[in-house]
């Protein structure tokens, strides 16, 4: 682990890694634990700092939430299919889902908590609280599940050019133009 | 107004359904005539207001302004997180600046629409495909709004669950809901204000372009040429039709592309069909952003790409079933 990818998780923590990088770092923390740890104690301290520091602290969050999404049947079908989708997103799913959770964990948390008195703790954090979108993969951005630039580029040209037809023939008029304006570019 | 054909096309379509649709006493006539309202209002009324839009676990906050007169409709939108895109439209030019990647591209808007064959008789087989129901009342961004669910009969199309305004009709809040009844994607305003006319000076972009890489689709969009190659789809899910066959320069691509556009009435799935260079590496597979699925294969040596606003197993199911077939006369 060198310091230069700690910089990184640090970086990702904040919420300020460029996002050339978040799919790569992304893709080693799924295979390196110590990386996860790394992540979980860097959010700590974030939240230490901002004094955002719950009661109990759950500090294997990342790891259970992988463990929760490798149990998913949904993702478990989408892993067995064949294909470069299916490969290309599975690195970034569950460490998304986890960042997004830690986050709402805490605020959860926060807000669950009873008045204080004596013995009465907060309920720690369970992953079993966190339920994975179930309308499908998470992504980094407003984009095409695919990690191809120029595939993106192709299929962003054709839902525009889709969008200006189809807005005149159904309910949605405006929302195919809000699905341009939203688009992530970014890399 | 280039654009008034296809408007009254629909509006007459959504103005034939409530006849039909009273006889059989199932509530779905005042649902109907709720969604025609909507359709009028969105494009006739004058507005500007803030939005949020979500899929998956993505949160977008947009603002829009919309100008309906004598020249038409124009509207402008833009995109306030993170970059300030924005997308322009009146009855010429579909315009969207990117100031992330300093592009530009602008699009024509396509010719006016002609009126598909049996358009008329829609109503009927909107209402084999879906179940139109009111669902109680609400309030979204400060303003009373009626509920009408959209309800697919079968997976080849997601519903829709609408929150309209009560006094205009005007679309306050939407879901886009899958095969599984969860919303794909979803619109809500948080502020709407109703103007009687919009200033010029809002619907102009806030970004000059100067400087940006511009991509202008140079030619406008024609019928396919007699000869040579046609393509067509052999199968299609129930309820769909070709509403469009054309041919088109894109803005970032120099080869024509063909495009055939299907249609249920609501949902609407385009297929394209082009020759890639050697350089560019094929599409092959299901993609996905929020309620839209892409499926692209590869098809005589061509690209096919499947993009709508429907469930994968729809654009798969159509892209799978395209065929090249030879024009009489053709080399």
């Amino acid at each position: 682990m060198t310091d230069k990818i700690l910089e990184q998780v640090s970086a990702l923590v904040d919420d300020e890694l460029p996002s050339s990088e978040r799919a790569l770092l992304l893709k080693r923390m799924e295979a390196d634990a110590d990386l996860r740890g790394a992540w979980g104690r860097y959010n700590l301290i974030r939240d230490a700092l901002h004094h955002e520091l719950p009661e109990q602290i759950d500090t294997g969050l990342a790891d259970r939430v992988m463990a929760a999404l490798d149990d998913e049947p949904a993702l478990q079908a989408r892993r067995s299919t064949s294909g470069t989708w299916a490969g290309a997103l599975r690195p970034l799913t569950g460490l998304a889902i986890a960042a997004s959770v830690a986050g709402l964990a805490i605020i959860g948390l926060q807000q669950l908590r009873p008045v204080p008195g004596p013995g009465h703790g907060p309920a720690p954090v369970t992953v079993a609280a966190v339920t994975p979108p179930k309308t499908g993969l998470v992504k980094v951005g407003t984009r095409w599940e695919t990690d191809n630039p120029d595939i993106q580029n192709r299929l962003n040209g054709l839902l525009m050019n889709h969008s200006e037809y189809a807005s005149s023939t159904n309910l949605q008029g405006m929302l195919h133009y809000v699905r341009i304006a939203g688009y992530d570019t970014e890399q | 107004m280039r654009r008034s054909a296809p408007l009254f096309a629909l509006l007459f379509l959504l103005l034939g359904l409530p006849l039909g649709a009273a006889a059989q006493d199932d509530g779905s006539a005042d649902a109907l005539q709720w969604m025609e309202k909507m359709v009028s209002a969105v494009k006739t009324l004058n507005y500007e207001g803030t939005f949020v839009y979500a899929h998956d676990w993505q949160l977008e906050t947009m603002h829009v302004i919309h100008a309906a007169g004598p020249k038409g409709e124009r509207e402008r939108l833009i995109s306030l997180n993170g970059s300030p895109r924005e997308v322009l439209r009146d009855d010429q030019l579909l315009t969207c600046i990117l100031p992330d990647k300093r592009v530009v591209m602008v699009e024509k808007a396509p010719p006016p629409r002609y009126i598909p064959a049996g358009l008329l008789n829609l109503s009927k087989e909107l209402r084999q495909h879906y179940r139109f129901k009111l669902a109680g009342q609400d309030r979204v961004a400060g303003r009373d709004a009626q509920i009408v669910h959209v309800e697919p009969r079968d997976g080849y199309r997601y519903g829709y669950r609408l929150w309209l305004d009560q006094d205009t009709g005007m679309l306050l809040k939407s879901d886009l809901v899958n095969e599984k009844g969860m919303p794909v994607e979803q619109m809500m305003f948080t502020r709407l204000t109703l103007h009687e006319t919009i200033p010029e000076s809002r619907l102009k972009p806030a970004i000059s372009g100067k400087g940006f890489t511009w991509y202008r689709q140079e030619q406008p969009p024609k019928a396919p040429a007699g000869g040579g190659h046609q393509w067509e789809v052999t199968k299609l899910p129930p309820g769909f039709h070709m509403s469009m066959h054309m041919e088109h320069a894109m803005p970032e691509s120099r080869m024509p592309v063909d495009h055939l556009m299907y249609t249920d009435g609501l949902a609407s799935v385009s297929v394209y069909i082009e020759s890639l260079s050697k350089a560019e590496k094929p599409f092959k597979g299901v993609s996905r952003m929020g309620g839209v699925n892409a499926f692209g294969t590869m098809i005589e040596g061509h690209q096919v790409t499947v993009v709508g606003e429907v469930p994968k197993s729809t654009v798969m199911l159509i892209g799978e079933a395209v065929r090249m077939k030879l024009q009489k006369g053709a080399q």
